[in-house]
């Protein structure tokens, strides 16, 4: 073969592969970069919610107590379906696989789910809304779901459990990803895109029990050291608004580290937020819910409440 | 080539789930509190003068009133106080922070004061407790009278370091009271102390209200035979009657920037009418001009608008005119006798006196006519007037017998009486933020 300049050499058959493999690789990289632009809330931050008023209407289904359910008869069919599955785990995949769950942020408390098949989700979602707007139920039903959390959690395997766990440690051993807290895992039915659904802007995270309830502890102790003294008027004016703040959580409850995510524009909330998780230090241990991991790190959202 | 497809599809599929894998985040959907629990131990004597008069606790009694008044602080009972107070400094460096985080607080007020000849010096400093931090200190001189304003001072540093808004503490309330025999204007701080006579007519003086920049009032006086309106400075207590025409010359208010000044008229026909003359008392407009009695104008707090009473409809009610245009719409509908309406100075709502039976009481609504709100239940309650920040309202109540002034939350909680004794007190109206005080 006489010398000619690369760009005019004959190419061998086998490097055609890696030419094809050029041409492949930027069609991806192309697909890409189409998909990340062209699917809405794919670039804007994503967040999975955590909230134990969620939890209640997912969890807090009447299957587990054997027929004593307290839904109206007529609604009972309705919510079987949703009450699949001997575990919280089971059930929450078949929701997922019936309905794509949105939280909506400005409410906070209402929950709006995306229905894409089952009206019978509907049905229940009603119910649920229901339920948030009146406080008082709302107070019963966390003592009526912590009893039936408790219920469910007899009744899941301790064998299975620990296999979630080891899942998930697992998960978080292979690196976690963009640096979550919790990790993904399809087998221990973890956090966030692990059925790889195409979830819109924010989530509810799908976490196993024990996950489920430190996190409500958090929630609980953060919530009853919230304080905001805002003057009325001024609360009118920030409607909407919220302040992140991130907190690293060590095994042995303490916090760690406390830094501003997202500031709310408002200095007074925000300092109401960071005051409110500096309260709540320590929080529990993770070997109280079973939770093996050095440490980890969560999100926690203050939003700027309407103040009678 | 397959290999690759599979390399390049699971490096997308790794991005996307990098992007799908997120944080979990806990929504905390409400505060367990909306007030701001705040420690104020006593005052410390720093200097050798024995404090017999027990200036320690006052100010921090003062201090203590007013934070419970703006109803956005918690007290902390001093019962529970765990520090020893002979022995606790009052700078950041001697604070035991356990010791106040211990017991709920999340911000403290430390401070001293030392009696010097003829005056009086106040050291006051707000912490932090939960960051164990300094937030703010002041050092106040003046004669040892002006100890409940120097203690209002500090309050509204207070508020608005912890809420980012300006406190009402030093602002003060013109009222009319019978006590000296006549209807005369008096002037007492907001929380009824400092009380202070303003006019000295020994006749009748009606609705006082505030110049724009807390120097002047205006009001009616029937000093010289009829309803006249007369313009005070407060300082130097020079007066000028400035509105004189024949018949009714009553509820004068000043617009928002002081250049106009809206009243009712009755001229010759006896039908009352809304007007606006200028501080000399010139005519400049006539607003209504209709066979019904218009009465009690007050302004919206960007001065495009007025509310006043008329009884155009049959019974007297609310309405609001564009100034501009002279466009009125009705605002209140509901009730047989509503009236003396005045505009929350965020804009958004007007408070005024309505009738149903045989008792008025004090009403909130917004201004196009939702959200109708009773503010009070008990006794005759009258003569509502916004304080500059709208989070309070003064009135007149003759609940426990004669007419007192009281204060109230704007949502109608923790109504308390600012006047006290046999006198009837009526026709309160709160001051603007008073900048020289």
């Amino acid at each position: 073969m006489t010398s000619l300049p690369y760009y005019l050499s004959e190419v061998p058959s086998s490097e055609l592969t890696l030419v094809w493999g050029v041409v492949i690789s930027s069609f991806l990289h192309l697909l890409l970069i189409l998909v990340l632009i062209g699917v809405p809330g794919l670039l804007s931050p994503k967040r999975t919610y955590f909230s134990s008023t969620y939890m209640v209407k997912l969890v807090d289904v009447p299957r587990g107590t054997q027929g004593k359910t307290r839904v109206a008869a007529g609604e009972r069919s309705k919510e079987e379906k949703l009450a699949v599955g001997e575990t919280a785990k089971e059930k929450l995949e078949k929701v997922e696989e019936t309905k794509k769950v949105e939280e909506k942020k400005s409410t906070g408390l209402t929950v709006k789910d995306k229905v894409e098949k089952s009206s019978a989700v509907k049905t229940v979602q009603k119910k649920v809304e229901v339920r948030v707007k009146d406080k008082e139920k709302d107070k019963n039903k966390e003592k009526e779901f912590s009893s039936a959390l408790d219920k469910i959690k007899e009744r899941v395997d301790e064998r299975q459990r620990k296999e979630k766990i080891e899942s998930l440690r697992e998960k978080i051993a292979e690196g976690e990803r963009a640096g979550t807290g919790v990790g993904v895992g399809e087998g221990g039915a973890l956090v966030v895109g692990s059925s790889g659904l195409p979830f819109g802007q924010g989530m509810i995270a799908n976490l196993p029990l024990n996950y489920q309830l430190y996190y409500s502890a958090i929630e609980q102790k953060i919530k009853s050291n919230w304080n905001l003294a805002l003057p009325r008027g001024v609360v009118e004016d920030m409607k909407g608004m919220e302040v992140v703040l991130s907190v690293k959580i060590k095994a042995d409850g303490e916090i760690v580290d406390i830094s501003y995510e997202q500031k709310s524009g408002n200095i007074y909330l925000d300092e109401s937020a960071f005051r409110a998780i500096k309260k709540s230090n320590p929080l529990p241990p993770f070997d109280e819910y079973n939770i093996r991991e050095p440490f980890f790190e969560t999100g926690i959202i203050f939003p700027a409440v309407e103040l009678l | 080539m397959k290999k690759k497809v599979m390399v390049a599809a699971s490096v997308m599929w790794l991005l996307l789930m990098g992007r799908l894998a997120a944080k979990v985040y806990i929504y905390i959907d409400a505060p367990a509190t909306t007030k701001f629990p705040i420690a104020i131990p006593a005052f410390k004597n720093l200097g050798d003068v024995p404090d017999a008069q027990n200036m320690g606790t006052s100010v921090s009694s003062v201090i203590s009133e007013d934070l419970e008044i703006s109803g956005l602080f918690r007290l902390i009972n001093p019962n529970a106080f765990l520090e020893d107070p002979s022995t606790a400094g009052i700078t950041g460096d001697r604070i035991e922070w356990k010791d106040w985080s211990a017991i709920g607080a999340e911000a403290l007020i430390k401070g001293g004061f030392y009696q010097e000849e003829g005056g009086l010096r106040v050291e006051a400093r707000l912490f932090d407790v939960v960051r164990g931090s300094f937030v703010s200190g002041k050092r106040y001189f003046g004669k040892p009278t002006e100890l409940r304003l120097v203690s209002h001072k500090f309050s509204d540093e207070v508020m608005y370091r912890l809420t980012g808004q300006k406190g009402i503490f030093q602002t003060q309330i013109l009222f009319v009271s019978d006590s000296g025999g006549t209807k005369d204007i008096y002037l007492i701080d907001f929380d009824g102390y400092n009380r202070v006579k303003i006019t000295n007519h020994k006749s009748i003086v009606l609705s006082p209200s505030w110049s724009p920049d807390g120097k002047k009032v205006i009001f009616t006086s029937y000093k010289d035979g009829n309803p006249d309106v007369y313009v005070r400075e407060l300082f130097y207590g020079r007066e000028r009657k400035i509105s004189f025409q024949k018949g009714l010359n009553i509820a004068p208010e000043w617009s928002p920037d002081g250049e106009k000044i809206v009243l009712t008229l009755s001229q010759d026909d006896g039908n009352s009418d809304i007007y606006l003359i200028n501080e000399e008392g010139e005519k400049i407009s006539r607003l209504t001009s209709d066979w019904a009695n218009d009465v009690s104008p007050c302004w919206s707090p960007d001065g495009k608008e007025l509310a006043f009473v008329s009884n155009r409809s049959g019974s007297p009610q609310v309405y609001i005119m564009e100034v501009k245009t002279g466009k009125v719409r009705r605002l209140t509908f509901e009730g047989s006798y509503n009236t003396s309406p005045a505009w929350s100075p965020r804009g958004n709502k007007i408070t005024f006196s309505g009738r149903r039976g045989d008792n008025f009481d004090i009403y909130t609504i917004a201004t196009d006519g939702k959200d109708l709100r009773q503010l009070t239940s008990s006794g005759g309650n009258e003569s509502p007037s916004w304080s500059p920040d709208g989070r309070h309202i003064a009135f007149s109540s003759n609940r426990t017998g004669a007419k007192k002034i009281y204060i109230m939350l704007a949502d109608g909680a923790d109504q308390r009486a600012v006047t006290w004794g046999d006198s009837n007190d009526t026709d309160p109206a709160w001051s603007p933020h008073l900048n020289y005080r």
